[in-house]
C-alpha cells in the first residue's frame, strides 16, 4: 500500500495556510518514498478496490494549473519527484511556498502543509488531499475538494492527527469569534468560553 | 479562573451588538457586527429572540401544550400540526433517508423528538431574521450549534472554534463559516443522551463530531449523526460538495471538506466581495 500510495500522491510544495491560493505551486514531487512510514494514512486516500489511476482527470484546482500535467498524471515515482524549474516562476509570488526546498530525503518530507492529488479509479474519481508535516510526520490530512455526485464510496477510516493534544496547542494562537461544542445546559454557560466571547469588549 | 487559550478575533475597527437569551433550557447567543450599528440592532435581535421562543413554543416536549407534545401522544395528527412542524419533520424525514436511519428523531421512546435538528434549524432563521433587518454581520450561537451570516470583521469571515471534548477552555480547530452553520455533538457536556437508533444502545462511535455546512439544522442532525455512524458518515456527502467534518476519536481527530481549508475559504470570501 505505501509504495502505490507513493506513487500516485503526488505533491507539490505549497503552503496551505500562507498568502497565496492553492493554485500557485512550484515542483511536483512524491512525497513518501517508498520506505517512508505512511501507513497510517495509507488507507484514507487508497480504498482497496482503486487499481488503475485515471490520468489527467484530476479536478484538483491546485494541481492542474501550475504543475505541469503529465507530472501529476504519471504514476512515476521518479518523475513526480524531479523538480520542474519553470513551474517555479508561479511560487515565487508565494514566500512560504519552496517547493525547491521540500525535496524528498532519506530523512522525510520538511516540515509545513502539502497539496497533491490521489488519483482514485471507478466511482471513487479524482479526490485532491493535503497534509500537513511537523516533525517530519504525518500530523493532519485533510480532502478539500468533496466528491462529485456520482462517488459511492468514501474511506477516510484512518484516523489522521494522533494526539488530539497537539492540536489544542497549535490553536492557541486562533483568533476567534464564537465556539462550536456539544450542547451545554443554561448552568454550564456561565462557565463557557463561548459565554466569554460574547461577554468580551463590552 | 483558567485563561482560555484562545483570544477573540479582532474587531478591526468595526464595533459589535451581543446578546444572550435563555431559553430551550440551554443559552443562544447573538452577536451583530457592522461598521456602525444603530438601535436597530439591538431590536432585531429582540426579535429573533422572540422567535426562539416561539420556536420552544411548537417543539419543546417538555410543554404539554405544544403541537409535538400532542403529537407524541397521538392527540393530533401530522395534518394537524401547524405548517411549520410539518416543514420540520419533512426535513427530519429528508436527513433520516441520508442518513440511512442513523438521524432518526421516530426512533427515540415517547414519540417523535425533532431536537436534535430545531437547534441549528431555528439558529438559521434567528441570523436571518437579522440580516432581513439590514444587519448583516451576524452570529447566532444556539448553544453550541453557530449561524453565520457575512463578516467577523472587514474581509474577514466568521471563524469560529470547535471546542476540545475534555477541556472546555481548549480549541482543537479553527473553521471558517461563511454564510452557513456549524454545529457539534457528543455526549461530552450532558453525558450519554444520544441513542444508536440501529443497536438501541449508548455505544457512540466517536467522542465528538463537528459538521459545516449552508444549512444549520442539517448540520446539527448530521454532527449527531457522525457520533452515532463515525467517519463512515462521509458517504453522506457525496454530491454535497459545501459540506466539511471534523471528527474526534478518543485523542484522535481527521477532518474532510473546505471549511478547514483556509485557501477555499479566503478565495470564496473575497469573491463574494466583488
Amino acid at each position: 500500500m505505501n509504495s502505490r500510495l507513493s506513487r500516485r500522491m503526488l505533491i507539490a510544495g505549497g503552503a496551505l495556510a500562507g498568502l497565496g491560493s492553492t493554485m500557485s505551486f512550484g515542483s511536483a514531487q512524491a512525497l513518501f518514498p517508498s520506505e517512508n512510514p505512511g501507513s497510517g494514512i495509507t488507507d484514507s486516500l487508497e480504498p482497496a478496490a482503486s487499481s488503475t489511476p485515471t490520468a489527467g482527470q484530476t479536478s484538483a484546482p491546485a494541481a492542474t494549473t501550475t504543475a505541469a500535467p503529465s507530472a501529476t498524471s504519471t504514476s512515476a515515482p521518479s518523475a513526480s519527484a524531479s523538480a520542474n524549474p519553470t513551474s517555479t516562476k508561479k511560487a515565487t509570488t508565494k514566500p512560504t511556498a519552496k517547493p525547491t526546498a521540500t525535496a524528498t530525503t532519506a530523512t522525510g518530507p520538511k516540515d509545513g502543509d502539502y497539496t497533491g492529488t490521489a488519483k482514485r479509479a471507478g466511482v471513487y474519481g479524482n479526490v485532491q488531499v493535503q497534509i500537513r508535516v511537523s516533525g517530519g510526520v504525518i500530523t493532519a490530512i485533510a480532502v478539500p475538494v468533496a466528491p462529485s455526485k456520482d462517488q459511492e464510496s468514501i474511506d477516510i477510516n484512518t484516523w489522521a492527527i494522533p494526539d488530539l493534544k497537539a492540536a489544542a496547542l497549535s490553536s492557541q494562537s486562533a483568533n476567534i469569534a464564537s465556539l462550536s461544542g456539544a450542547t451545554y445546559t443554561s448552568r454550564a454557560f456561565a462557565s463557557s468560553l463561548q459565554s466569554a466571547l460574547t461577554a468580551a469588549g463590552l | 479562573m483558567n485563561q482560555p487559550s484562545v483570544k477573540l478575533a479582532s474587531l478591526d475597527g468595526w464595533v459589535r451588538e451581543t446578546h444572550a437569551e435563555e431559553v430551550w433550557g440551554t443559552v443562544v447567543t447573538f452577536d451583530v457586527r457592522g461598521a456602525e450599528l444603530d438601535a436597530g440592532a439591538r431590536e432585531s435581535i429582540n426579535e429573533a429572540v422572540g422567535f426562539l421562543h416561539q420556536v420552544d413554543e411548537w417543539f419543546s416536549t417538555y410543554r404539554v401544550d405544544s403541537p409535538i407534545t400532542a403529537l407524541r401522544n397521538g392527540l393530533r395528527s401530522f395534518e394537524q400540526m401547524p405548517e411549520i412542524v410539518q416543514q420540520v419533520l419533512d426535513n427530519c424525514e429528508y436527513l433520516r433517508e441520508l442518513t440511512h436511519g442513523v438521524f432518526d428523531p421516530w426512533s427515540v421512546e415517547g414519540g417523535v423528538d425533532p431536537s436534535g435538528y430545531v437547534k441549528g434549524w431555528a439558529a438559521d432563521i434567528a441570523a436571518d431574521l437579522i440580516v432581513a433587518n439590514g444587519y448583516s454581520n451576524v452570529s447566532v450561537n444556539a448553544a453550541g450549534d453557530v449561524s453565520c451570516r457575512g463578516f467577523q470583521s472587514p474581509d474577514t469571515p466568521w471563524v469560529v472554534g470547535i471546542r476540545h471534548p475534555e477541556h472546555a477552555l481548549e480549541v482543537i480547530k479553527t473553521a471558517s463559516v461563511f454564510n452557513g452553520a456549524i454545529a457539534t455533538s457528543g455526549e461530552y457536556e450532558r453525558g450519554a443522551h444520544i441513542l444508536n437508533p440501529r443497536t438501541k444502545n449508548h455505544n457512540m462511535a466517536l467522542t465528538s463530531a463537528t459538521v459545516v455546512g449552508p444549512d444549520g439544522g442539517m448540520a446539527d442532525a448530521l454532527a449527531t449523526a457522525f457520533v452515532i455512524a463515525g467517519a463512515e458518515g462521509v458517504n453522506w456527502f457525496a454530491g454535497l460538495p459545501q459540506w466539511s467534518a471534523y471528527l474526534v476519536q478518543g485523542e484522535s481527530a481527521q477532518f474532510f471538506g473546505p471549511a478547514f481549508d483556509t485557501d477555499l475559504v479566503s478565495q470564496q470570501s473575497q469573491g463574494e466581495n466583488k
